[in-house]
């Protein structure tokens, strides 16, 4: 069983819930940035909670199937198409073999989660099929993918289309971000933490797997931002010299010498995989007892909804209309834009207006989230007006370039 | 204060809901990082239900642990309890790695920065760099990153004011007192003297990497022959690094 990435969207990666026993030595653990997510997903195609599937970022991929297979999409709101009807988040779906699974542009939400029955068939490395760019191992040959990467995917297993409803999903409300405070809160002045706990923070643009850089009012030191280097654990907030949070996540360096205000909770990872550039978010203290019981509630939630799907008590109940027609049978006359999706800065455009371009050509080269984005002609014909010059800054929803069939 | 509590002062600190940071101090020194690596020899002998991943550091030890199976609390007793126990830990005598190096050039090209800096001719802080063996006070930072102290300051060196996107792997640096090998290309701020044709990250092995805290690494220079020779024996997988025992204890690290 294999599947063809048609377009690898932003940023996509294989990860399962990450290895573990190797930050001795330096290797991050990876894995999902929200393993809740994943591992809801995992179970609704009838895999092992902690299989391997896609993490997408900022904007999915365009998936060809080679045989009939079930998967599943949990995560993000984004709104995915199974060849040109939308279908459902949260559900499993069984695509036809030649069905293609894409993505419609969308400017909310940051990570998608797809899991395939059968997992992705990828050989561990250091006991994990997590991709880490930086380290180059795991996933599919220790990178992110890549158009015309073809994926080999386990059997299946035995589906029925069951879906996790809306009271079982992660509470995705950005507004607060549950901290504990310390290892080194005492390295920052009693402003500093007020700074820390008061104030909204803006996610930045160089914002990545190993950590969210946030912009937003200087916390205030007390002494200095440095400490002697030690072990960084995820969620962890580290504040350098410039007084601004970088959150650190899954792929983090191992080690850090910068002092750390605070942790985020285990229980609100799935918030800060959904954080996208420009989002905002403030950070609330709670106890650790809140956080052992906000974690034991996710952990009850998972094995319930592990349990519900065992004894098919989610069945879906509306039937998804599969059409089969492709894509561009659906195209109109009309000028279709493309939007940039999140803030960045233009890199390269490939095309002048009056070229004729074929669906799935390369148009324009953006960077954001230190990943470049390539955006593609989402059918086939002519480019008819380009917004933009190489160098420009663009933000979220503006208008970059418009194909005319 | 008993003998045990004397033989370290341990501070806890709840890193979130998933680790305690167990602190002996806050200073760097090769005494407190032997008790750490003490500390550390004597939580993996002893099986705590929920104890998970150990990172220590300089002067601590990042504990993570399953909190479904132990608290921060009872983590923190159970580690002390250990800490009661801790008579004599046999650490493995410690080892040196000699690791060849191609001094200056396109591998090293701020070999003649750091020289002028510290008034020396290029040979003079390569000299100097070869002449010591030096202590690895922790692993972390990246795959396989050794921190070694005791450079001689007399080729400290301050920091590139604008870091590199890229700095090569296998690169060997120096940034201030601090000496290191990048294992993996990574972006970085470190002055490059040199490179070394050995891997020190090697994911397909295990352990998957080269240098472990506590022993020590001395570097050799090596002719650009000697170079493109080793790395092929490394590709071939028949290069042997030269380990030796400890000399020279004796200066500071």
């Amino acid at each position: 069983m294999t599947i063809e990435i048609v377009d690898p969207g932003s940023f996509t990666t294989v990860q399962d819930l990450g290895r573990s026993g190797y930050q001795k030595y330096g290797i991050p653990p990876s894995g999902a940035i929200d393993p809740y997510s994943l591992q809801l997903a995992n179970l609704l195609v009838g895999n092992e909670k902690g299989e391997a599937g896609l993490e997408a970022t900022i904007s999915g991929p365009t998936i060809e199937f080679a045989e009939a297979t079930w998967f599943a999409i949990a995560g993000t709101e984004w709104v995915p198409r199974l060849n040109d009807s939308e279908i459902p988040l949260w559900r499993s779906v069984r695509a036809e073999a030649g069905d293609t699974l894409s993505f419609d542009d969308v400017d909310d939400g940051a990570r998608a989660y797809i899991a395939f029955s059968g997992g992705v068939d990828v050989s561990p490395v250091l006991g994990s099929k997590s991709t880490n760019v930086r380290a180059e191992i795991g996933g599919f040959e220790g990178r992110a993918l890549q158009q015309g990467d073809v994926l080999d995917i386990g059997t299946g297993n035995d589906v029925t289309a069951q879906e996790v409803q809306e009271r079982y999903r992660p509470d995705l409300d950005f507004d607060e971000v549950r901290v504990i405070l310390g290892p080194q809160d005492d390295y920052f002045s009693d402003a500093g933490i007020d700074t820390f706990l008061d104030s909204t923070f803006t996610v930045q643009s160089d914002s990545d797997r190993m950590g969210i850089r946030f912009d937003g009012p200087s916390m205030e030191h007390s002494t200095s931002a440095d400490i002697i280097s030690e072990g960084t654990a995820g969620g962890a907030v580290q504040v350098p010299e410039n007084g601004k949070p970088i959150v650190l996540l899954s792929d983090r360096q191992t080690t850090g010498g910068y002092a750390k205000m605070a942790t985020v909770i285990d229980a609100d990872l799935p918030k800060l995989a959904q954080m996208r550039p420009a989002d905002e978010a403030s950070f609330t203290e709670v106890s650790l007892e809140a956080a052992y019981e906000a974690r034991e509630r996710q952990l009850e939630t998972i094995a319930e909804v592990e349990r519900l799907l065992q004894d098919e008590e989610l069945i879906a109940e509306e039937p998804i209309e599969n059409t089969d027609e492709g894509r561009t049978a659906e195209s109109t006359e009309d000028e279709r834009w493309i939007t940039a999706t999140i803030p960045g800065e233009i890199i390269e455009i490939h095309v002048s207006e009056g070229d004729q371009v074929e669906m799935g050509d390369d148009l324009i080269v953006y960077e954001a989230m230190k990943m470049e984005n390539i955006l593609t002609a989402p059918a086939d014909g002519v480019v008819s007006r380009i917004n933009v010059g190489e160098g420009d800054s663009v933000d979220n929803g503006e208008e970059l370039l418009s194909v005319k069939r | 204060m008993n003998e045990r509590t004397q033989w370290a002062d341990l501070t806890f600190e709840p890193i979130g809901d998933k680790a305690i940071l167990v602190e002996l101090t806050r200073e760097i020194d090769p005494e407190t990082n032997r008790k750490v690596r003490n500390l550390w020899a004597a939580l993996e002998k002893e099986p705590i239900d929920g104890l998970g991943e150990i990172v220590p550091g300089y002067c601590s030890l990042l504990v993570y642990y399953d909190p479904s199976e132990i608290r921060s609390v009872g983590l923190q007793t159970a580690i002390e309890d250990v800490v009661e126990k801790i008579t004599e830990i046999d650490l493995p005598s410690p080892q040196v790695y000699h690791l060849p190096v191609l001094y200056g050039g396109e591998m090293g090209p701020d070999l003649d920065f750091v020289a002028e800096e510290n008034d020396l001719t290029p040979q003079e802080v390569v000299d100097i760099h070869t002449s010591r063996e030096y202590l690895i006070y922790m692993i972390g930072f990246s795959p396989g990153f050794p921190y070694l102290g005791g450079m001689s300051e007399e080729i400290a060196t301050p920091r590139l004011p604008d870091p590199r996107t890229v700095t090569p792997a296998r690169s060997v640096g120096i940034a201030e007192t601090e000496t290191g090998v990048y294992p993996v290309e990574s972006p970085g701020g470190w002055r490059l003297i040199g490179r070394t044709p050995v891997e020190l990250f090697t994911p397909e092995e295990d352990p998957p990497v080269l240098l472990e805290m506590g022993d020590f690494v001395r570097f050799f220079e090596i002719s650009e022959d000697r170079y493109e020779e080793i790395r092929g024996a490394v590709d071939d997988g028949t290069y042997e690094v030269e380990i030796t025992e400890v000399e020279d204890e004796a200066h500071d690290y």
